[in-house]
Protein backbone atom coordinates (compact mmCIF):
# COMPACT_ATOMS: atom_id res chain seq x y z
CA UNK A 1 0.00 0.00 0.00
CA UNK A 2 1.33 3.48 -1.22
CA UNK A 3 2.34 6.16 1.91
CA UNK A 4 -0.15 8.27 0.18
CA UNK A 5 -2.88 5.61 0.67
CA UNK A 6 -1.71 5.37 4.30
CA UNK A 7 -2.01 8.58 5.10
CA UNK A 8 -5.12 8.97 3.72
CA UNK A 9 -6.89 5.83 6.01
CA UNK A 10 -5.28 7.84 8.76
CA UNK A 11 -6.76 10.85 8.23
CA UNK A 12 -10.24 9.43 7.68
CA UNK A 13 -10.04 7.74 11.08
CA UNK A 14 -8.87 10.98 12.70
CA UNK A 15 -12.55 12.57 11.17
CA UNK A 16 -14.32 9.79 13.10
CA UNK A 17 -12.71 10.06 16.04
CA UNK A 18 -15.69 10.24 19.05
CA UNK A 19 -15.91 14.10 20.84
CA UNK A 20 -15.80 14.30 24.62
CA UNK A 21 -17.38 16.57 26.92
CA UNK A 22 -15.76 18.03 30.00
CA UNK A 23 -17.15 16.82 33.20
CA UNK A 24 -20.27 19.51 34.63
CA UNK A 25 -18.26 19.80 38.08
CA UNK A 26 -15.20 21.25 36.08
CA UNK A 27 -16.48 24.37 36.18
CA UNK A 28 -17.48 24.58 39.26
CA UNK A 29 -14.16 24.10 40.40
CA UNK A 30 -12.52 26.15 37.91
CA UNK A 31 -15.10 28.96 39.55
CA UNK A 32 -14.33 28.14 42.96
CA UNK A 33 -10.19 28.50 41.91
CA UNK A 34 -11.10 31.88 40.27
CA UNK A 35 -13.29 32.69 43.41
CA UNK A 36 -10.21 31.64 45.68
CA UNK A 37 -7.67 34.14 43.47
CA UNK A 38 -9.90 37.28 44.04
CA UNK A 39 -10.44 36.94 47.37
CA UNK A 40 -6.72 36.49 47.84
CA UNK A 41 -5.97 39.47 45.76
CA UNK A 42 -8.44 41.78 48.04
CA UNK A 43 -6.73 40.03 51.21
CA UNK A 44 -3.26 41.40 50.08
CA UNK A 45 -4.86 44.33 48.77
CA UNK A 46 -5.81 44.60 52.34
CA UNK A 47 -2.79 44.26 54.13
CA UNK A 48 -1.42 47.42 52.92
CA UNK A 49 -4.59 49.00 54.90
CA UNK A 50 -3.39 46.97 58.22
CA UNK A 51 -3.43 49.67 61.31
CA UNK A 52 -0.13 50.22 62.78
CA UNK A 53 0.21 50.14 66.43
CA UNK A 54 2.10 52.75 68.68
CA UNK A 55 3.95 51.34 71.30
CA UNK A 56 3.54 52.23 75.27
CA UNK A 57 5.47 54.92 76.35
CA UNK A 58 6.97 52.90 79.00
CA UNK A 59 8.65 51.25 76.90
CA UNK A 60 11.49 53.42 76.21
CA UNK A 61 11.99 54.04 80.00
CA UNK A 62 12.63 50.44 80.23
CA UNK A 63 14.92 50.41 77.12
CA UNK A 64 17.32 53.45 78.65
CA UNK A 65 16.91 51.60 82.44
CA UNK A 66 18.47 48.13 80.54
CA UNK A 67 21.15 50.33 78.78
CA UNK A 68 22.24 52.73 81.92
CA UNK A 69 23.42 49.25 83.48
CA UNK A 70 26.40 48.63 81.38
CA UNK A 71 28.11 45.88 82.72
CA UNK A 72 25.46 44.00 84.68
CA UNK A 73 26.58 41.32 86.83
CA UNK A 74 28.22 38.51 85.58
CA UNK A 75 27.36 35.37 87.44
CA UNK A 76 30.40 33.45 88.71
CA UNK A 77 29.46 30.29 85.78
CA UNK A 78 30.09 33.43 83.32
CA UNK A 79 33.39 34.42 85.02
CA UNK A 80 34.72 30.90 85.34
CA UNK A 81 33.70 29.30 82.26
CA UNK A 82 36.35 30.64 80.05
CA UNK A 83 38.95 29.93 82.41
CA UNK A 84 37.59 26.09 82.59
CA UNK A 85 36.89 25.34 78.47
CA UNK A 86 40.64 26.73 77.97
CA UNK A 87 41.65 23.92 80.73
CA UNK A 88 39.72 21.66 79.20
CA UNK A 89 40.83 22.47 75.35
CA UNK A 90 44.27 21.94 76.98
CA UNK A 91 43.51 18.58 78.51
CA UNK A 92 41.86 17.15 75.08
CA UNK A 93 44.83 18.20 73.46
CA UNK A 94 47.54 16.23 76.19
CA UNK A 95 45.23 13.44 75.66
CA UNK A 96 45.21 13.33 72.43
CA UNK A 97 48.75 14.14 71.95
CA UNK A 98 49.36 11.16 74.35
CA UNK A 99 47.36 8.95 72.79
CA UNK A 100 49.42 9.36 69.49
CA UNK A 101 52.78 9.20 70.68
CA UNK A 102 51.88 5.82 72.64
CA UNK A 103 50.04 4.22 69.56
CA UNK A 104 52.40 4.98 66.96
CA UNK A 105 55.42 2.35 67.78
CA UNK A 106 55.18 -0.36 66.25
CA UNK A 107 53.63 -3.11 68.10
CA UNK A 108 56.16 -5.43 70.05
CA UNK A 109 55.37 -9.01 70.28
CA UNK A 110 57.40 -11.69 72.06
CA UNK A 111 57.16 -14.85 71.39
CA UNK A 112 58.32 -17.73 73.20
CA UNK A 113 57.73 -21.64 74.25
CA UNK A 114 58.68 -23.66 76.66
CA UNK A 115 59.91 -27.34 76.68
CA UNK A 116 60.23 -29.83 79.47
CA UNK A 117 63.94 -30.65 80.36
CA UNK A 118 65.59 -34.02 80.46
CA UNK A 119 66.68 -34.19 83.65
CA UNK A 120 69.06 -36.99 82.56
CA UNK A 121 70.54 -34.61 80.12
CA UNK A 122 71.08 -32.29 82.28
CA UNK A 123 73.70 -34.42 84.35
CA UNK A 124 77.04 -34.06 83.09
CA UNK A 125 78.05 -37.40 82.64
CA UNK A 126 80.33 -37.42 79.89
CA UNK A 127 83.71 -37.47 82.29
CA UNK A 128 82.54 -40.29 84.35
CA UNK A 129 84.28 -42.68 81.95
CA UNK A 130 87.67 -40.67 81.41
CA UNK A 131 90.06 -42.55 83.34
CA UNK A 132 89.32 -45.91 81.98
CA UNK A 133 89.57 -44.58 78.53
CA UNK A 134 93.01 -42.70 79.53
CA UNK A 135 93.93 -46.25 80.88
CA UNK A 136 93.09 -48.16 77.45
CA UNK A 137 94.57 -44.94 75.33
CA UNK A 138 97.75 -45.30 77.36
CA UNK A 139 98.41 -49.08 76.94
CA UNK A 140 97.66 -48.58 72.86
CA UNK A 141 100.40 -45.72 72.87
CA UNK A 142 102.55 -48.37 75.01
CA UNK A 143 102.23 -51.51 72.20
CA UNK A 144 101.90 -49.31 69.41
CA UNK A 145 105.17 -49.93 67.88
CA UNK A 146 103.93 -53.82 68.41
CA UNK A 147 100.51 -53.52 66.43
CA UNK A 148 102.77 -53.81 63.03
CA UNK A 149 99.76 -52.25 60.78
CA UNK A 150 98.56 -48.35 60.11
CA UNK A 151 95.10 -49.05 61.72
CA UNK A 152 96.32 -48.49 65.15
CA UNK A 153 97.87 -45.18 64.05
CA UNK A 154 94.52 -44.37 62.82
CA UNK A 155 92.76 -44.88 65.65
CA UNK A 156 94.72 -42.57 67.91
CA UNK A 157 94.23 -40.10 65.13
CA UNK A 158 90.57 -40.53 65.00
CA UNK A 159 90.56 -40.34 68.73
CA UNK A 160 92.35 -37.00 68.95
CA UNK A 161 90.10 -35.66 66.42
CA UNK A 162 87.16 -36.50 68.29
CA UNK A 163 88.93 -35.85 71.42
CA UNK A 164 89.00 -32.16 70.03
CA UNK A 165 85.33 -31.77 68.89
CA UNK A 166 84.64 -33.28 72.18
CA UNK A 167 86.39 -30.20 74.01
CA UNK A 168 84.94 -27.67 71.75
CA UNK A 169 81.34 -28.65 72.57
CA UNK A 170 81.97 -29.01 76.13
CA UNK A 171 83.23 -25.07 76.17
CA UNK A 172 79.93 -24.09 74.20
CA UNK A 173 77.68 -26.17 76.70
CA UNK A 174 79.87 -24.17 79.44
CA UNK A 175 79.16 -20.97 77.54
CA UNK A 176 75.54 -20.92 76.20
CA UNK A 177 74.01 -23.62 78.86
CA UNK A 178 72.96 -26.74 78.41
CA UNK A 179 71.29 -27.08 74.46
CA UNK A 180 69.69 -29.97 73.64
CA UNK A 181 71.34 -29.82 69.87
CA UNK A 182 74.77 -29.65 71.76
CA UNK A 183 74.09 -32.51 74.04
CA UNK A 184 72.92 -34.78 71.14
CA UNK A 185 76.18 -33.73 68.83
CA UNK A 186 78.43 -34.69 72.12
CA UNK A 187 76.20 -38.19 72.52
CA UNK A 188 77.28 -39.06 68.98
CA UNK A 189 80.84 -37.95 70.09
CA UNK A 190 80.67 -39.99 73.07
CA UNK A 191 79.26 -43.08 71.11
CA UNK A 192 81.81 -42.39 68.42
CA UNK A 193 85.08 -42.24 71.07
CA UNK A 194 83.56 -45.34 72.97
CA UNK A 195 83.69 -47.64 69.82
CA UNK A 196 87.47 -46.12 68.77
CA UNK A 197 88.60 -47.45 72.27
CA UNK A 198 87.02 -50.53 72.21
CA UNK A 199 89.01 -51.28 68.92
CA UNK A 200 92.10 -49.85 70.99
CA UNK A 201 91.44 -52.14 73.82
CA UNK A 202 90.94 -55.35 71.06
CA UNK A 203 94.06 -54.43 69.79
CA UNK A 204 95.50 -54.64 72.95
CA UNK B 1 27.39 67.63 63.98
CA UNK B 2 24.29 66.38 61.89
CA UNK B 3 21.22 67.05 64.01
CA UNK B 4 20.23 63.60 65.19
CA UNK B 5 16.47 64.12 63.29
CA UNK B 6 17.98 64.37 60.12
CA UNK B 7 20.92 61.81 60.31
CA UNK B 8 21.11 59.06 57.50
CA UNK B 9 20.91 55.68 58.63
CA UNK B 10 24.74 55.35 58.64
CA UNK B 11 25.25 58.54 60.91
CA UNK B 12 22.63 57.82 63.43
CA UNK B 13 24.31 53.78 63.79
CA UNK B 14 27.72 55.73 64.58
CA UNK B 15 25.85 58.03 67.23
CA UNK B 16 24.01 55.39 69.03
CA UNK B 17 27.69 53.31 68.89
CA UNK B 18 29.22 56.24 70.79
CA UNK B 19 26.57 55.93 73.26
CA UNK B 20 24.42 59.04 72.18
CA UNK B 21 21.60 58.96 74.31
CA UNK B 22 19.09 60.95 71.79
CA UNK B 23 20.50 59.16 68.68
CA UNK B 24 19.61 56.00 70.44
CA UNK B 25 15.80 57.60 71.18
CA UNK B 26 15.64 59.05 67.73
CA UNK B 27 16.33 55.48 66.25
CA UNK B 28 14.13 53.44 68.52
CA UNK B 29 11.24 56.18 67.72
CA UNK B 30 11.97 55.49 63.64
CA UNK B 31 11.52 51.67 64.13
CA UNK B 32 9.16 51.36 67.13
CA UNK B 33 5.84 51.65 65.77
CA UNK B 34 6.73 49.02 62.51
CA UNK B 35 8.08 46.99 65.52
CA UNK B 36 5.34 47.50 67.56
CA UNK B 37 3.15 46.01 64.93
CA UNK B 38 4.83 42.83 63.85
CA UNK B 39 5.17 42.22 67.99
CA UNK B 40 1.62 42.47 68.35
CA UNK B 41 0.35 40.74 65.18
CA UNK B 42 2.57 37.72 66.72
CA UNK B 43 1.47 38.15 70.09
CA UNK B 44 -2.08 38.30 70.13
CA UNK B 45 -1.97 40.85 72.74
CA UNK B 46 -0.66 44.59 73.64
CA UNK B 47 1.23 43.50 77.44
CA UNK B 48 3.79 40.69 75.79
CA UNK B 49 4.15 42.62 72.68
CA UNK B 50 5.39 45.54 74.83
CA UNK B 51 7.50 42.91 76.89
CA UNK B 52 9.24 41.57 72.86
CA UNK B 53 9.58 45.21 71.98
CA UNK B 54 11.44 46.31 74.79
CA UNK B 55 13.55 43.11 75.36
CA UNK B 56 14.16 43.11 71.25
CA UNK B 57 15.67 46.68 71.42
CA UNK B 58 17.51 46.16 74.25
CA UNK B 59 19.37 43.53 71.77
CA UNK B 60 19.63 46.04 68.98
CA UNK B 61 21.37 48.51 71.02
CA UNK B 62 23.59 45.86 72.89
CA UNK B 63 24.37 44.32 69.91
CA UNK B 64 24.31 46.95 67.25
CA UNK B 65 28.32 47.06 66.73
CA UNK B 66 27.73 43.49 64.40
CA UNK B 67 25.51 44.59 62.54
CA UNK B 68 27.06 44.78 59.02
CA UNK B 69 25.35 47.16 57.16
CA UNK B 70 24.80 44.59 54.39
CA UNK B 71 20.85 44.59 54.82
CA UNK B 72 18.74 47.80 55.93
CA UNK B 73 18.90 48.67 59.81
CA UNK B 74 14.55 47.95 59.78
CA UNK B 75 15.38 44.68 58.10
CA UNK B 76 18.16 43.94 60.51
CA UNK B 77 16.13 45.11 63.69
CA UNK B 78 12.55 43.19 62.33
CA UNK B 79 14.48 40.00 62.62
CA UNK B 80 15.50 40.39 66.33
CA UNK B 81 12.25 41.75 66.37
CA UNK B 82 10.34 38.34 64.99
CA UNK B 83 13.33 36.11 66.65
CA UNK B 84 12.39 37.55 70.06
CA UNK B 85 8.74 37.32 69.47
CA UNK B 86 9.13 33.33 68.75
CA UNK B 87 11.22 33.29 71.91
CA UNK B 88 8.96 34.57 73.88
CA UNK B 89 6.39 32.93 72.54
CA UNK B 90 7.97 30.03 74.29
CA UNK B 91 6.26 26.63 72.53
CA UNK B 92 7.05 27.34 69.17
CA UNK B 93 4.13 27.04 67.02
CA UNK B 94 2.92 23.50 65.92
CA UNK B 95 3.09 23.12 62.31
CA UNK B 96 1.03 20.26 61.23
CA UNK B 97 0.72 18.79 57.93
CA UNK B 98 -3.07 18.47 58.46
CA UNK B 99 -5.80 20.45 56.22
CA UNK B 100 -7.76 22.56 58.25
CA UNK B 101 -11.75 21.40 59.55
CA UNK B 102 -14.00 21.80 56.24
CA UNK B 103 -15.78 24.40 55.92
CA UNK B 104 -16.87 27.17 53.53
CA UNK B 105 -15.03 29.30 51.91
CA UNK B 106 -18.51 31.54 51.69
CA UNK B 107 -19.92 33.81 48.54
CA UNK B 108 -18.52 36.61 46.71
CA UNK B 109 -16.83 39.49 48.78
CA UNK B 110 -16.96 41.83 46.28
CA UNK B 111 -13.47 43.84 45.23
CA UNK B 112 -12.98 45.35 49.07
CA UNK B 113 -12.52 43.98 51.90
CA UNK B 114 -12.09 46.02 55.62
CA UNK B 115 -8.65 45.93 56.94
CA UNK B 116 -10.85 45.52 60.37
CA UNK B 117 -12.15 42.09 59.76
CA UNK B 118 -8.56 41.32 58.11
CA UNK B 119 -6.88 42.10 61.08
CA UNK B 120 -9.48 40.06 63.57
CA UNK B 121 -9.60 36.78 61.12
CA UNK B 122 -5.53 37.15 61.55
CA UNK B 123 -6.28 36.60 65.23
CA UNK B 124 -8.16 34.16 64.95
CA UNK B 125 -5.54 32.00 62.95
CA UNK B 126 -3.93 29.17 64.88
CA UNK B 127 -0.68 30.66 66.40
CA UNK B 128 1.54 28.11 63.56
CA UNK B 129 -0.71 29.55 60.44
CA UNK B 130 -1.13 33.14 61.88
CA UNK B 131 3.32 32.85 62.25
CA UNK B 132 3.51 31.64 58.93
CA UNK B 133 1.03 34.38 57.12
CA UNK B 134 2.72 37.26 59.20
CA UNK B 135 6.05 36.41 58.03
CA UNK B 136 5.59 35.91 54.13
CA UNK B 137 2.36 37.99 53.39
CA UNK B 138 1.97 40.75 55.60
CA UNK B 139 6.17 41.44 56.70
CA UNK B 140 7.34 40.09 52.95
CA UNK B 141 9.96 37.19 54.16
CA UNK B 142 10.87 34.59 51.30
CA UNK B 143 9.72 30.79 52.57
CA UNK B 144 13.76 30.38 52.41
CA UNK B 145 13.58 33.01 55.76
CA UNK B 146 10.54 31.60 57.08
CA UNK B 147 11.82 28.06 57.11
CA UNK B 148 15.26 29.44 58.40
CA UNK B 149 14.00 31.29 61.28
CA UNK B 150 10.71 29.07 62.52
CA UNK B 151 13.46 25.90 62.22
CA UNK B 152 11.45 24.53 59.61
CA UNK B 153 11.25 23.20 55.66
CA UNK B 154 10.25 25.92 52.81
CA UNK B 155 7.92 22.63 52.28
CA UNK B 156 6.73 23.02 55.61
CA UNK B 157 6.28 26.74 55.23
CA UNK B 158 4.66 26.84 51.70
CA UNK B 159 2.43 24.29 52.75
CA UNK B 160 1.42 26.08 55.99
CA UNK B 161 0.99 29.02 54.44
CA UNK B 162 -1.59 27.55 52.18
CA UNK B 163 -3.76 25.91 54.69
CA UNK B 164 -3.05 28.98 56.36
CA UNK B 165 -4.90 31.01 53.46
CA UNK B 166 -7.59 28.46 52.95
CA UNK B 167 -8.73 28.81 56.90
CA UNK B 168 -8.21 32.73 56.45
CA UNK B 169 -10.83 32.48 53.90
CA UNK B 170 -13.04 30.94 55.70
CA UNK B 171 -12.86 32.83 58.67
CA UNK B 172 -13.51 36.16 57.00
CA UNK B 173 -16.46 34.56 55.24
CA UNK B 174 -17.55 33.88 58.69
CA UNK B 175 -17.06 37.24 59.89
CA UNK B 176 -18.65 38.54 56.68
CA UNK B 177 -21.73 36.89 57.29
CA UNK B 178 -22.60 37.72 60.77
Amino acid sequence: MSTEKQNQLIQQAIDQLPTYSAPDHLWHEIREQLDIDQKDNVIKATIGDLAQYPPPEAIWSGIQESLAQKNPPKSWLKIVRQPLSWAASILILVSVFWWLNNNQKSPVSYTYTTQDQDQWLLESDWDTDEADFAEVVQLHQKYLHTFGDKSALNLQEELTELNNARQELKQALENYGKDRELIRQLAAIERARTQIINQMAQQI
Amino acid sequence: MAIVSEMTESELIDACLNQDRIAQRNLYERYSKAMYTIAYRMAGEHDLAADILQEAFIKVFRSLSKFRRESTLGAWIKTIVVRTALSRLKKQPKFDELPPADGTEGGNWGDFLEAEYLEKAIQLLPTGYRTVFLLIEVEGYAHKEVADLLGITMGTSKSQLFYAKKKLRQIISKLLEV
